[in-house]
């Protein structure tokens, strides 16, 4: 792997997980692959998973970070689910950031339940990229 | 601390005075002393009447800068916890009895597994092994076997003890110079220091003239030097002298300052030679020549002159001394609201600031040392989720610490079963692995997975997405599952994959089973790591098996034809079947599953534990 450039991501475990009923993936995978693509480990879980199990796979996966898509419109009750849970786990080191469509005046209330970052539909990969890098250092 | 041994990790499993001063003397030199202590805590800690702030007296004389936590070594988890120390310490020290030392495991035979490197110091008696090994030693018993008492005291009074603990420190020495001869050597290994060498080997001189010219050592009035004489006490008027004259021109300066310049010629006193023949005839000048004056008056004489002189100082006195204020050698130590006095560190390193710390409490680091990644090898034995996911990726980054990790689990590897699942992409591994794992768990099998995808060659990053299919059982507290990336590694795993399931296997899993990347011809990584190796095979792989009939195909303990409910599956398991016909030794079947379902896996999962059984077996 010499020829392996290490992007800003590099050898950090990112847990990518869908909590709630909304069935639609793709800005999931768009994120899983720009994670990858910056060097990370992307454990990505599929649609439709309880925060219960989320907590479960991101102690099991060791990861580094927690990120959670969410188009729902349920992202307050979902992250707290997700940040209580991992509390409750003795993991609440682990940092969880939000993304998916989420209104401007809920940022701050998730800010302040926990969530490290909320990356919305506007926000430039590279810039999500740029800022998981500088909060994972 | 700081100090020249700053860095340096020491653990000491010490008890009253010989380990535990081995251990300051190193404290003091900038070492990191861990003192593990059972639970009553070191005798030490008991030993004397006084006490100071919180502290034994005793013990905050020999304890001063370490830290201290709390095993039961008798214990699993005690001996985890301990290898978890060993594992990032540079030293052990210890001074209990070999028998004691054998049982908890504080040789470096036993802690080599850990720590390679580790140097392990066994202050003992009579040595670690021997007729004598498990006789019971103290400083007294030593001093009484080695001649010491012997030749200490007046000659026609009882043998007597020197009034300090003369072995016990002196082991300590020893034990200190072959740690830190290891050290600088730079390999790990045995220290063996018995107290009863050490005597023997601080009589030197006296041992030499016996062992070389028969001449016996024997207690000397008033402590006088065999060979030079004068050199012993003599009594003041108020008190006691020291006077040793070793040269013929102190000897000269003496004379003369006394008005007898007439011993100058006297064929009797003139040389060293001659005194010591008529110690005697000498002693019954000088005797009566001390006593007529105080030992003052004698230091005022004698000292200008370069004769070597002292008055017999009490303890106290020496301690209050100016030369004591002037080396800076009685120090306060700040311990709890309490100052602790003590003696300071003999070994002056001019430019390094000397820095003592208090004793410590009885486990008053055991949450900074052992709650931490200290014990996880204790807390992955515990199969606690967390500690499990923390030490696979310790070992998959192949850190100091997860390399040591795995040598501390190996004893408690061996049990799990490790099966292997390889085959080409698009076979259904993981959707297979995950029905599998569910009747494992219906067969009362706790099963652990690794599952491997591969890293981008272009950014070394990785989409782990096997779990996509895994479903439900992911949530099952008695499913572990892991996916890891291949990192590089050609043959279908990982390089940490094979050491991952070794720890999983030591948490206590039945059953490990391994999911390897989307495998082709040559990706026979598995075979290495898993005793039983599944080979899926999607349908329709057709003329594709005689292509396979090498690599992947070569390896497999089972077939699994997954997805049969699609067409071609049945031709695919008819043409295994035949392959596998043309071939001669062990029956290797072939299984048809839907895993999607579960149709057939039961069988598969029964297949495997009545296998696991004859490997057992």
């Amino acid at each position: 792997m010499s020829a392996v450039a290490a992007g800003p991501l590099a050898g950090k475990r990112i847990l990518v997980a869908k909590p709630g009923l909304d069935g639609h993936d793709a800005g999931a995978k768009v994120i899983a692959l720009a994670l990858r693509d910056a060097g990370a480990e992307v454990i990505y879980t599929g649609l439709r998973k309880s925060p219960e199990f989320i907590v479960r796979v991101a102690l099991d996966e060791d990861v580094a970070a927690v990120g959670l898509s969410i188009l729902s419109g349920s992202h307050q009750e979902l992250a707290q689910e997700v940040l209580g849970g991992l509390r409750a786990a003795g993991a609440g080191d682990i940092p969880v950031f939000v993304g998916g469509t989420i209104p401007p005046q809920d940022r701050a209330a998730l800010v302040a339940a926990g969530v490290k970052g909320v990356f919305t539909n506007d926000t430039p990969l590279a810039q999500m990229i740029d800022e998981l890098a500088r909060a994972l250092a | 601390m700081s100090g020249p041994l700053s860095g340096i990790v020491v653990l000491e499993v010490g008890h009253m005075l010989a380990g535990p001063y081995c251990g300051m003397l190193l404290a003091d030199l900038g070492a990191e002393v861990i003192k593990i202590e059972p639970p009553e805590g070191d005798i030490g800690r008991r030993v004397s009447p006084h006490t100071v702030g919180a502290h034994n007296a005793y013990f905050a004389s020999l304890n001063r800068s370490k830290k201290s936590v709390v095993l039961d070594l008798a214990s699993d988890e005690g001996q985890a916890a301990l290898h978890c120390l060993a594992a990032r310490a540079h030293a052990l020290v210890t001074n209990l009895r070999p028998a004691a030392i054998r049982k908890l495991g504080l040789t470096y035979e036993t802690l080599k597994d850990a720590n390679p490197g580790l140097v392990c110091v066994a202050l003992t008696g009579y040595g670690l092994l021997g007729s004598h090994a498990d006789r019971p030693a103290y400083d007294y018993v030593i001093q009484a076997l080695t001649g010491v008492m012997a030749i200490t005291g007046e000659p026609g009074s009882p043998p007597a003890k020197t009034g300090y603990s003369a072995v016990d420190n002196s082991a300590g020495m020893m034990g200190a110079l072959g740690l830190l001869a290891k050290i600088v050597e730079g390999k790990g290994g045995q220290i063996d220091v018995s107290m009863h060498d050490v005597m023997l080997s601080q009589l030197n001189y006296l041992a030499g003239a016996w062992l070389n010219a028969g001449e016996r050592a024997g207690r000397m009035a008033r402590s006088a030097h065999p060979y030079i004489v004068p050199a012993q006490v003599f009594e003041t008027s108020d008190g006691w002298l020291v006077v040793f004259i070793s040269h013929d021109e102190f000897w000269r300066r003496f004379c003369v300052e006394v008005g007898r310049p007439e011993w100058l010629e006297d064929p009797r006193f003139a040389t060293m030679a001659a005194r010591r023949e008529n110690r005697e005839a000498v002693l019954a000048e000088l005797v009566p020549l001390f006593k007529a004056g105080s030992s003052a008056s004698w230091m005022a004489r004698l000292a200008p002159l370069g004769v070597v002189a002292a008055p017999v100082a009490t303890m106290e006195q020496a301690l209050g001394s100016e030369l004591a204020r002037e080396r800076d050698m009685v120090v306060a130590i700040e311990a709890g609201g309490a100052t602790i006095r003590a003696v300071g560190n003999p070994i002056r390193l001019p430019g390094t600031a000397q820095a003592y710390g208090p004793p410590p409490r009885l486990g008053e680091h055991n949450a900074e040392l052992l709650q931490a990644r200290s014990n996880l090898a204790a807390r992955v034995l515990a199969r606690e989720r967390r500690a499990v996911a923390r030490a696979i990726s310790e070992i998959e980054n192949g850190s100091a610490e997860g390399e040591a990790l795995s040598r501390q689990l190996a004893r408690h590897c061996g049990r799990a079963r490790m099966v292997g699942i390889t085959g080409p992409p698009g076979a259904g591994k993981s959707t297979l692995v995950a029905a599998l794992a569910k009747e494992l768990l219906a067969l009362g099998r706790s099963v652990a997975v690794v599952a491997v995808d591969p890293s981008s060659p272009l950014t070394g990053g990785a989409l782990l997405g096997d779990r996509i299919r895994m479903g439900e059982v992911q949530g099952h507290d008695e499913v572990f599952i892991r996916s890891l990336a291949s990192r590089g590694h050609a043959g279908g795993v990982s390089r940490a994959t094979g050491r991952v399931a070794a720890l999983l296997d030591a948490a206590g899993f039945d059953v490990v089973l391994i999911e390897t990347v989307g495998a082709g011809q040559s990706e026979v990584g598995i075979a290495a790591i898993a005793a039983t190796r599944l080979v899926v095979c999607p349908p329709g792989l057709g003329d594709d098996v005689q292509a396979l009939k090498a690599g992947i195909l070569e390896i497999a303990d089972a077939f699994v034809v997954n997805k049969a409910d699609l067409p071609g599956a049945e031709r695919t398991a008819r043409e295994l079947v035949a392959m596998l016909a043309l071939k001669k030794g062990a029956r290797r079947p072939v299984f048809s599953t839907v895993a999607t379902t579960g149709g057939g896996v039961g069988e598969l999962a029964r297949w495997l534990l009545a296998r696991e059984a004859a490997l057992a077996a």
